[in-house]
This record gives C-alpha cells, sequence and structure tokens, in this order.
C-alpha cells in the first residue's frame, strides 16, 4: 500500500471526524498526552506487521497492525485533521554546527540588478547596486579587504547527529537572518528555538550572521542572502565534499527575517525575480517584525520602489507592543501581496499578537538588549511570544513547503494557537489562499483612472448599503493623529469603511450569476476596527455583525462572532491610552453554514443588527477554501 | 492621512432591486493602483528635551581614498564625510534608529556603543551644507530621536550645559 494513500485515507479519515477535544485515550502511542500525526505516523510505519500481544500501535488487539488500528486511531484524535501542536519536537534527532567561510564574499564585486515590475507600472529599468557600504567608516568588522568584505557565516540546525545528516532527505533549507544590532552581539544565534524544532520536523535551518552588513543597506542584505543561497547549492552538489551534498531540497526555499532582516528576505526574492541565480527556488518568506524601508523618503541610502510579492508565500508576525517598528510598517508589504494586478499563487497569513514587543522575537536580543519599550510588566513576556510565533511560523512552513493540510489549520484560526488557548494573550490573524483559491466578490480598490464604483461589486453585481456611511478608505493601522503617521506609514489597500448607528443598517452585494467556482468551500472577508480618538464602537470590546447569505435555496444568517473575533484595538504604548492598534482579521465562514453548499448564489448581506453602533473596515470579500 | 473618496449614498436602490436585476463587466484590472505618497521624515510635532550632561562633538573627515557609499538603487562617492559623536547614557539601537538630526537634517546612520553611552553619526552632506542649514534654522542644534516617528525627541548640548544647545560647536579636523 503506498504512502500516499495511507496518507490519503487519513486525510478523508480525519475530515470527517469532526470532535475537536476528545480525552486522551489508548491511541496516545508515544505517550505525549495527545493523540495526532505523530501517532498516526507510528502506526502507518507498522502496518501489514505483525505484532505481539498488547503493542500500543494494535488498537484492536488483533496481533497485525491494520487499516483498521489507524482508523480506529484517527477517531481519537485531540485536533482535526489530526493537527500536532506546532511546539512540539518531531521524530528527528537533531544537531548544531557553524559554517564559518570567514570574511570571503566581496559585495562590491556583485554586478548590479536591473530591476523592473511592469505589472505595476515599474517599467524603467533600475540598476540596484551592492556593496559593503562605506557609510560607516568605523566598522571594525572584515578588517583584511583582500579576501572580501562580509563573513560568511552560518548557524546550521539540521536532523541528523554529529555531521551526519538524518535518513528521510533530501530536506528542504530554511535561511533566517537577524536585524539591526550592535556590531558585537551574535544575534544570529537567537533563533536556535526555531532551529531546532524545525529541524526536529525535517527542514534544514540556517541562521545568518549578519553582522558584516550591520552598516550597510537592505538591499545589500538581501544579496547577502542570495550568496549564502548559491553557497548552500555549492554545497549540495555532487562532488562537494559538504556534510550537506544531495541533503538539500533547493525547490522550495523558505526565507525568515527578524526586523531589518524582514526586508531584506523580500529584496533578496526581488533579486531573484529580476536576476534569478540557478540551482534554487525561493517558495516562502516570513517576516517578523520587519521595517519597510524601500520607497521611504527617510531612507535616502535605498531604492525608491516598493515589492509586490506573488507566487512565493508570505507570512508577517507582528508585537502590537513594538516600541521600534512601532507603526507596524509591514502592514504595508503584507497588503501589496498578491496584488489584484498580480495575485499570483501566493498564501498570505499574517499574525498579530497582543502585547509582544519587537527584541523578545530572538532570545539573544531579549538577554542582551532586554525589552525595548522598558515597562516591563506590561509586555508579553519572551518565552510566550516565541511560543506563539512559533506555532504560526511551523505551521506555515509546513504547510506551504510541506503541503500539509493540518497544519493549515493554525493559519486559518480553525484550530486556536495553543498558547493563546491557555489565556496567555490574543493573537489577530489574516489568511488568504493563493490565486487560484480564491474568489473576489469585493476588493475595494481605488485605481487611478478607475475608481472604485462601490455601487457595484467585482462581479459587476449591484451593491447596496442603507441607513450607514460607507466610503473606500485606506485601512490605517495606527490613529491617524500618530506621529508615525507623518512618515505615510498608513494603509496600502483600500477597504470599505462601515458606520453605523441604527441596527437597520446593512450592507448587501448582489450577483447576477453564482460567483463561486466549484471546489471553494467558504465565505470569507477581512475585517477590523479602527483606532480613532472618536468611535461609536464599544471601548475595549469585539465588534460583531450578522452575515446573511441568499441562495436559491433560501436565505440563512450567522453571526460573525461565532467563527472569528472582531477585535478591538490592541493597547499601544502611548500616551493616549484610548487608543491602539488594528489589523484586519479573517473571518472564515464555511458555505455550510448558509445551507446547502451547492444552491445558487445570489447575494451576500451584512447586517449591522448585533450592536448598536460602530465602525468598521471590511475588505476583500471573497469565496475561498 | 487617510484618502477619503466620499460618494452620495444612494440607499433608495435597495428598495427597487431585487437578486440578479444588473449585470455589467467586471471592473478592469490592468491599471495602476493610486501609490502611497509619502511624506519625508519631520521633527515638527515631536517634543523636544533638553539632555543636561549629554555632550557631542562633530569632526569633519577626510578620506585619502575616497568611500563608496549607497544611495537610493546606486552608489556615490565621497571623499568627506560630517561624524557626529555624542556622550550620554542609555542610547539604544533598533531597526528604525536611532535618528540624529543636525540643523534639522537627518540621518540614520547611527550606531550604538554596547554600554550605550555613545553614539556615532556619519552625515554624507558637506559641512558647508550642514552649515547652511543652521542658518537657515537660526542655530546649531542636534537632536536624538530614538527612533523614526518617536516623540519626544532629545536635544544635545555640545557643552552638557542646556544653554549652550544652539550655539555653533567647535569643529575638528580629521584625516583618514
Amino acid at each position: 500500500m503506498s504512502r500516499y494513500f495511507l496518507w490519503a485515507l487519513v486525510f478523508c479519515l480525519t475530515t470527517f471526524q469532526t470532535a475537536y477535544a476528545q480525552p486522551v485515550t489508548s491511541g496516545d502511542i508515544n505517550r505525549d498526552g495527545v493523540v495526532d500525526r505523530d501517532d498516526l505516523d507510528l502506526v502507518s510505519e507498522a502496518l501489514n506487521q505483525s505484532v505481539g500481544l498488547g503493542d500500543p500501535r494494535d488498537l484492536d488487539n488483533d496481533q497485525r497492525i491494520t487499516v483498521l488500528d489507524l482508523r480506529k486511531l484517527v477517531l481519537q484524535c485531540s485536533n482535526p485533521l489530526c493537527a500536532i501542536d506546532p511546539r512540539k519536537l518531531g521524530p528527528f534527532p537533531t544537531s548544531l554546527t557553524v559554517i564559518d567561510e570567514g570574511c570571503n564574499f566581496d559585495l562590491d564585486l556583485e554586478l548590479p540588478v536591473s530591476w523592473t515590475d511592469p505589472p505595476f507600472s515599474f517599467t524603467t529599468p533600475i540598476q540596484v547596486s551592492f556593496g559593503d557600504d562605506d557609510g560607516f567608516p568605523g566598522d571594525t568588522r572584515c578588517p583584511d579587504k583582500s579576501r572580501g568584505d562580509v563573513d560568511m557565516k552560518a548557524r546550521v540546525h539540521f536532523p541528523g547527529s554529529g555531521k551526519v545528516v538524518a535518513l528521510g532527505g533530501p530536506f528542504p533549507l530554511v535561511l533566517i537572518l537577524h536585524g539591526q544590532q550592535s556590531f558585537d552581539t551574535p544575534g544570529f544565534e537567537g533563533y536556535d528555538y526555531l532551529g531546532e524544532l524545525l529541524a526536529s520536523r525535517g527542514f534544514i535551518v540556517a541562521s545568518i550572521d549578519g553582522r558584516s552588513l550591520l552598516d550597510s543597506t537592505i538591499k545589500s542584505r538581501g544579496e547577502h542572502i542570495r550568496e549564502h543561497l548559491r553557497r548552500f547549492v555549492a554545497r549540495n552538489a555532487p562532488g562537494s565534499g559538504s556534510f550537506l551534498e544531495g541533503q538539500l531540497n533547493l525547490s522550495k526555499v523558505a526565507l525568515v527575517g527578524h526586523s531589518r532582516g524582514g526586508e531584506a528576505v523580500v529584496a533578496a526574492w526581488e533579486w531573484q525575480r529580476v536576476k534569478p541565480d540557478p540551482g534554487y527556488r525561493i517558495a516562502a518568506i516570513v517576516a517578523i517584525a520587519p521595517v519597510q524601508f524601500f520607497g521611504d523618503p527617510g531612507r535616502l541610502e535605498e531604492p525608491n520602489f516598493t515589492s509586490h510579492l506573488r507566487d512565493v508565500h508570505y507570512q508577517i508576525i507582528q508585537g502590537s507592543h513594538d516600541c521600534d517598528v512601532a507603526d507596524f510598517q509591514g502592514y504595508r508589504q503584507y497588503d501589496r501581496a498578491a496584488d489584484i494586478r498580480a495575485v499570483g499563487e501566493t498564501l498570505k497569513s499574517m499574525v498579530f499578537v497582543k502585547d509582544a514587543n519587537h527584541n523578545f522575537f530572538n532570545v539573544v536580543w531579549e538577554s542582551e538588549f532586554g525589552d525595548e519599550c522598558k515597562d516591563d510588566g506590561v509586555v508579553l513576556d519572551g518565552n510566550i511570544a516565541r511560543d506563539i510565533a512559533t506555532v504560526y511560523i511551523h505551521a506555515f512552513l509546513q504547510t506551504v513547503i510541506k503541503g500539509r493540510a493540518d497544519f493549515r489549520l493554525y493559519l486559518t484560526g480553525d484550530i486556536p494557537n495553543p498558547v493563546v488557548e491557555l489565556g496567555k494573550t490574543t493573537v489577530a490573524i489574516d489568511f488568504q489562499t493563493p490565486g487560484l483559491g480564491f474568489v473576489p466578490l469585493d476588493h475595494f480598490e481605488e485605481l487611478p483612472g478607475s475608481p472604485h464604483d462601490k455601487t457595484r461589486n467585482s462581479k459587476g453585481g449591484l451593491v447596496v448599503a442603507e441607513h450607514m456611511t460607507y466610503e473606500e478608505q485606506r485601512f490605517a493601522s495606527l490613529d491617524p493623529s500618530s506621529p508615525a503617521l507623518r512618515f505615510g506609514y498608513g494603509g496600502e489597500t483600500f477597504a470599505a469603511y462601515f458606520r453605523w448607528e441604527d441596527p437597520s443598517a446593512r450592507f448587501a452585494s448582489l450577483f447576477t450569476a453564482d460567483p463561486r467556482p466549484l471546489g471553494l468551500t467558504h465565505l470569507s472577508f477581512r475585517v477590523g476596527q479602527l483606532p480613532q480618538p472618536i468611535s461609536p464602537n464599544p471601548q475595549g470590546q469585539n465588534q460583531d455583525f450578522t452575515v446573511t447569505v441568499a441562495t436559491s435555496a433560501g436565505v440563512r444568517s450567522v453571526r460573525v462572532s461565532d467563527f472569528a473575533p472582531i477585535h478591538a484595538p490592541f493597547p499601544i504604548p502611548t500616551p493616549k491610552p484610548r487608543l491602539g492598534k488594528a489589523v484586519m482579521s479573517v473571518v472564515r465562514i464555511p458555505l455550510r453554514a448558509f445551507n446547502n453548499p451547492l444552491s445558487t448564489i445570489l447575494g451576500v448581506e451584512f447586517r449591522f443588527d448585533q450592536i448598536g453602533a460602530g465602525e468598521i473596515m471590511v475588505d476583500d470579500i471573497r469565496f475561498t477554501k | 492621512m487617510k484618502d477619503r473618496h466620499k460618494r452620495n449614498q444612494k440607499g433608495h436602490l435597495g428598495r427597487i432591486l431585487a437578486p440578479g436585476l444588473v449585470l455589467l463587466e467586471l471592473l478592469g484590472l490592468g491599471l495602476p493602483r493610486l501609490s502611497v505618497a509619502l511624506d519625508p521624515p519631520t521633527l515638527e510635532e515631536a517634543t523636544i528635551v533638553d539632555t543636561p550632561q549629554f555632550t557631542y562633538e562633530i569632526v569633519e573627515v577626510r578620506f585619502e581614498k575616497p568611500r563608496n557609499i549607497s544611495s537610493g538603487a546606486g552608489r556615490i562617492s565621497r571623499s568627506e564625510m560630517v561624524k557626529v559623536v555624542a556622550q550620554g547614557e542609555d542610547f539604544r539601537q533598533r531597526a528604525t534608529g536611532p535618528v540624529l538630526w543636525l540643523n534639522g537634517i537627518p540621518t540614520l546612520r547611527t550606531q550604538v556603543t554596547e554600554d550605550g553611552r555613545s553614539l556615532e553619526a556619519w552625515f554624507i552632506e558637506p559641512l558647508q551644507t550642514l552649515g547652511e542649514a543652521a542658518d537657515k534654522l537660526g542655530r546649531w542644534e542636534l537632536i536624538y530621536q530614538p527612533h523614526a516617528g518617536a516623540s519626544p525627541v532629545f536635544r544635545i548640548s555640545p557643552t552638557g550645559h542646556p544653554g549652550d544647545a544652539t550655539e555653533r560647536p567647535v569643529i575638528k579636523q580629521q584625516y583618514n
């Protein structure tokens, strides 16, 4: 029986298994307190084998491991699809090594890349040059310039022991780059919590020492990442003699960047898009509290263009209590990813963690620099912040690199973050499926020369708003009076602004033909409260409204709060405690909630009848998976 | 900072509508999106706080070999730069800062020492340009901003006395 068939069987069985939290039973083969995919793996590996009496894998006690044992086990799973807790170490032993090639890369010799992006009107080529910038003449790293002025060092976690990679490869590569810091601090050692976990689950994880470029630019840091990738291609090649020879699957590389590193990973993707290196493909990007310097008039050393990610999966993680990248400027990058003009096969995931700060996502930064906000007791504990990030980063990489549907449930919110479930904090998440799994009903975008007609939806159907205010606005994460917004870090996408003070307020979007292709299972949209100084929203409380879908079989309504919260803005360190920082988070409603999912859909209506008054923004109403 | 595109409400339409009444062509998707207009950084609204005991000095540094410095997408060459060294406490290295403003001109080419007591900043503008900015401003003034957009910001005096904060500092010369 093939492994694929087995997994298909498991998938089918678990899809129809609806119990979300059953007590732990004899199916806990590995005795870790839960029944999950790890237990299924142990049974699957022994399939069709005879075993002795009392073997824990033999759930039906017939002394043979069969599909029937698998079936019994699946019914005991603690989570849908038997999903594991993404924080849990995997089956591989892990090893750590440092690859240190010294200062032997000269960025000044790198040829410029010629950058364009025609779908976004950047048609005139821009020559982007690199270098270990001399803007800080005091930099004393790599003093012997004869061999190059950039350090090539990486800390590598891999499945295996000693310097031998485990069987079961080749394994996908994850590259991590830290952000701005002091020259003497080994910040690249601060992500071991991710490296060890991911290695135990079958990734090879390299955390780059980026200190040579602390005095340089985002654009050059991006090229530094590419040079590391080139060297991993060489190590993986036949005859390289490296312990990594033949051990790397470079067809789906993931890049993880923190702070300035969070934009450098996007730069690496851009340079690879316009001037691709052979031998690898960047398939996923994770940005932790990233900066957005490209296109910022305050950053004269960086290119004056903005990037639009597509055909690369993108995840962003940000804390609400970030006192460094305080304005959540990476939200712009997130909004621009999968732009309606070039959507691509781009899965997007956003995680906004209440009270998390900037530094604590890096263990070394936490110990060396502490809380950048200097307000101990308010900021989320570092271990909790990292645990939350670990859940989502791991789930994201398993979903987009390894195609694991069970991990996807954490990104959609179908399975809550287990750390959040413990009451440690709150997260607001957004999730968008790739292009083929996404049919917009209304994207609300304002385009030059073609302003959004708010009387029509994206399918040409009629839109009606009654007893309420409906406008198109840019969604801004921060209060408009915040000094940070003077830098233009407002929203990058237009959304519908709704304000009501009448319970009969409604917004209806009608369709002349069923707009839903086969296979799409959810009605979804992004929604957020606004961090306004004066707002009709109940202070500090979640909003709510009713979603009604009219089908050929009738009309059915559900409350948004039964599927996802519309969070109040998260508090931020500010002398104006009324204000906070907000995002638009995802609401996903299974179409089966509206009766027969095969009925023809005629219209969608939002009725603002749950809370007497309010002010929210809604974007990207779509059918999705 | 929000762009508002208000239009008249047409609530009465709802009363005459039925599902399936109207079909128009899909919105055109090939047009460029309105780009967000970014403002240059400013200190206009920041609260300025004096920092007694903090000091700074300015050094005009001339290089024997010109330096390559990133500028926009490309690079420029400089044979002289202006270095400002501020002494104080609790300077912090950040992703978005610190920003040092000399006579209203900002630089983010800043590096904080490990102990947080010293901050070195480099300006690519010639000393003459920085002086002209002082003339326009009517004073010499060094401002430490912990990160872009932060308020309050901190004014540093060359001598450590707030009363001297707007005086022209002694400018040293250095040849590398």
